[in-house]
């Protein structure tokens, strides 16, 4: 499966030594990764845990990833794998045959930038998702259908501008403004 | 840096130069890349409250709601159908009784009798109204004494009505038994 553009850029960038691009991918996919990772590892603290390793993993292999997969393919592969390790000690058994050295060099993780200073920001509360959810709720019509057909159904702009029969920038203004409206609710929780 | 580009990047929706631009912009800027993850957190957000059926169970909740108000408009428009059958029902048999009653009795309608006697309809009593029932008199004019034998039948009829309470059947056994032979 092929990368999709943002994602092959910010690699490439990543890969040439911009630490603030691969945070970039680190934001886009960390609730992905928490998520998938938690149904291996259930107590929080160690699913987090796993989580940064999985990241740390990649950004130590990243010069090894030749874009063949999508990232979130391959940061998917990386955090499964940490988890099952994770597991494997756990249980005091002997580890799997996932091979850390595969991931090129250690590094610390105060190499990486803030997104993984603090894991427990990877857990999105209750609070949030209640007043996302209930925001999205309240949005006038046409700004909720246009976020819901491209977050839900995964349509692109000229395909939601055909349902919603509207021009590619008015899809493009909706959903800005969508996330926007719910945004302004969202912020103050999160720097809170 | 205007949000609107970097909510484009995030759904991939930006023409090459334009994505340099913008992840120029987030490499740089602290408050433009925390806004790429609070878009990208919302779109979590938005996608597993559908995956976990929340967004369906409302909408079910919701059509639940339409279908029980919808239902509770039926029952009403029912309930109001039937209360009006049973209205008219009841003016008919009303307006029937009230012309059955009408007809001359020496002034004294045959229900207002019906309603009137407690006790069971007896020879005597109706005896009694003979002389106030002129249209009835006629009938029995032939008849020196009624058969006693109907004195039961009468009162038997009068007790079943009463417990059936069917106000509106008129006993007509009184009329067939004083059928002039």
């Amino acid at each position: 499966m092929a990368d999709s553009p943002t994602d092959g850029e910010l690699v490439k960038r990543a890969q040439g030594g911009d630490k603030r691009a691969f945070d970039l991918l680190v934001s886009k996919y960390q609730h992905r990764v928490i998520k998938l990772v938690g149904r291996y590892v259930h107590e929080p603290a160690d699913a987090l845990d796993v989580v940064q390793d999985s990241f740390l993993k990649a950004y130590r292999a990243l010069p090894q990833f030749r874009g063949e997969s999508a990232f979130y393919t391959w940061i998917y592969r990386i955090a499964v794998n940490t988890a099952k390790n994770f597991l494997v000690s756990a249980s005091r058994r002997p580890l799997s045959t996932t091979r850390d050295d595969d991931f090129g060099e250690p590094m610390s993780l105060e190499e990486l930038q803030p997104s993984l200073e603090t894991p427990e920001h990877l857990f999105i509360s209750d609070e949030i998702r209640s007043v996302i959810v209930e925001t999205m709720e309240g949005l006038p019509h046409e700004l909720r259908e246009a976020l819901t057909l491209r977050e839900i159904d995964g349509m692109s702009y000229e395909q939601i501008a055909d349902v919603m029969e509207c021009p590619i920038g008015t899809v493009r203004s909706r959903i800005f403004r969508a996330r926007e409206a719910i945004d302004l609710k969202l912020k103050p929780l999160l720097e809170n | 840096m205007s949000k609107p580009e970097i909510s484009a990047l995030v759904d991939d929706e930006v023409t090459n130069s334009e994505r340099r631009l913008v992840i120029d912009t987030l490499c740089t800027d602290g408050a433009a890349r925390r806004a790429w993850g609070r878009y990208h957190m919302i779109g979590t957000v938005v996608r597993e409250n559908a995956e976990n059926g929340t967004g369906a169970g409302r909408v079910a909740m919701g059509l639940a709601k339409q279908k029980h108000g919808l239902a509770f408009r039926t029952l009403s428009l029912v309930s109001v159908a039937v209360f009006c059958v049973l209205l008219v029902g009841v003016w008919q048999t009303t307006k029937q009784e009230a012309t059955i009653a009408d007809k001359p009795t020496g002034g004294v309608p045959m229900r207002s009798l019906a309603v009137r006697s407690e006790q069971p309809l007896t020879l005597e009593s109706q005896a009694m109204l003979r002389g106030r029932e002129p249209a009835v008199a006629p009938r029995l004019r032939g008849t020196a004494r009624p058969d006693p034998r109907l004195n039961e039948y009468l009162v038997n009829f009068n007790q079943q009505r009463s417990r059936l309470s069917a106000p509106g059947v008129n006993p007509y056994v009184r009329i067939v038994g004083f059928e002039p032979e």
